[in-house]
């Protein structure tokens, strides 16, 4: 089983470093988005640094969402999630795998440019890693959304319009708790409370989302 | 052996079978033949798991809903299940790693270049024709003899193969006959090996 996982991972991670074009994308939309923003609302610091996390969270989601429909999609096109009905290890496990592939895939662009987009929107030194943390954690939230609704619509010829609209919804618990816990910390308050809430969230979704990625990709496949 | 019986099959508002019966010989090779959209990848499609009929029933030893008869059966679509961004080599080792054989690198090497795709090994899929791309797809086939597989479920395989690759495919099946095989196949021509086969006729 180990070898099988381990497989998975490996041509996953090979596929997505040659199609770092995709990525590149999400961290340019990302970046646009961070340096519109300070200028649209003016020059005042003050304001800046009120909306500086909400700023990063939006940006974050509003620029991984068009992504997350890649996460089956190509795989779907060509045929490699039938065969991967062939495979000993079970259908959910193997989806879960290749969503938390993409995810490290998605994320390792994203942390390295996020300090940076921090700092430009004056998040304090002291708060960033804290910040990227709690974006790790959301992140995988979204991905594992993400990993639901791009299966929900594979096959559809509008799957591509769909799937941000219905993954857009679901993504509010994950901006709500994690915009609070970096607030919390912002104001040195306890950020736990809400952090453990997005932890909670994250958890469910990890034991959920394999399991109803499985049920749509099987029926899916039917077509 | 594999029965179909009373089996109705509906695609979208298109009833494809309708009280269908089929019993198809094993081991030996059996050929769907019929005109576009007259029901072979949907036939081929039930055989394998992916489409469940509306009604009927469907018996098979190893039991076709059980996991053993996953296992044992190899599955070649017509769209060639190969990622554009890997090479051939890396796609045909992603599909046996997925699948949890081991094979030694010795026997990869014979294998590609019984099939005519060693020159081609590092090429990426994207890079490649249309034939190389399934004599990849059909270069998996090779790897069955170590492993428990009993039937081949094979949707066109002989989509944009040349004549060497028909000559090579049409050994591979009298091999895997020969080791008491079931090959369940569609074709647009029936003749176009010269092996004993059950046509079965899609109108």
């Amino acid at each position: 089983m180990k070898k099988i996982i381990f497989m998975l991972v490996y041509r996953d991670l090979k596929i997505y470093s040659r199609s770092l074009s995709d990525f590149m994308n999400t961290i340019a939309f990302m970046i646009t988005i961070v340096a519109l923003f300070p200028l649209a609302i003016g020059p005042s610091q003050e304001k800046l640094n009120f909306l500086a996390n909400a700023v990063l969270w939006i940006a974050l989601i509003i620029s991984v969402i068009p992504t997350l429909d890649k996460i089956y999609a190509n795989d779907f096109k060509n045929g490699w999630l039938e065969q991967l009905n062939y495979s000993p290890v079970l259908l959910e496990i193997i989806l879960l795998i290749k969503c938390l592939t993409f995810w490290f895939s998605l994320m390792f662009p994203i942390l390295v440019v996020l300090p940076i987009l921090s700092l430009f929107l004056g998040i304090n030194l002291d708060l960033i890693l804290w910040n990227l943390l709690i974006i790790l954690i959301g992140s995988l939230g979204i991905c594992l959304i993400g990993s639901i609704c791009s299966s929900l619509t594979l096959g559809a010829k509008t799957g591509n319009v769909i799937s941000p609209l219905l993954i857009l919804p679901l993504t509010i618990p994950v901006l709500i708790f994690g915009i609070s816990s970096c607030e919390a910390l912002k104001a040195n308050m306890d950020p736990y409370p809400n952090l453990y809430l997005l932890v909670s969230f994250c958890l469910i979704l990890i034991i959920l989302s394999p399991i109803l990625s499985a049920i749509s990709v099987r029926i899916a496949l039917e077509k | 052996m594999i029965n179909l019986k009373n089996i109705q099959v509906t695609r979208g508002a298109k009833q494809i079978f309708n009280d269908y019966n089929l019993t198809l010989i094993s081991p030996g090779l059996n050929i769907i033949e019929g005109k576009n959209g007259s029901g072979k990848t949907t036939l081929i499609k039930v055989i394998a798991g992916f489409l469940k009929p509306n009604k009927g029933e469907i018996t098979s030893k190893p039991d076709f809903t059980s996991h053993e008869w996953t296992q044992s059966h190899i599955y070649i679509s017509s769209n060639n299940s190969l990622s554009n961004e890997l090479s051939v080599l890396e796609n045909i080792k992603a599909w046996l790693g997925i699948r949890g054989w081991v094979i030694s690198e010795d026997e990869f090497e014979d294998n590609m270049k019984k099939i005519g795709i060693f020159d081609y090994k590092d090429f990426f899929i994207s890079q490649c024709s249309e034939g190389i791309k399934r004599k990849t797809d059909l270069c998996k086939l090779f790897f069955s003899f170590k492993n428990k597989v009993k039937f081949w479920l094979l949707d066109e395989p002989t989509n944009n193969l040349d004549e060497d690759g028909r000559k090579i495919l049409e050994e591979l099946l009298n091999k895997f006959i020969s080791k008491k095989g079931t090959i369940i196949m569609s074709s647009h021509d029936n003749k176009i090996f010269k092996i004993k086969h059950k046509l079965i006729k899609l109108i």
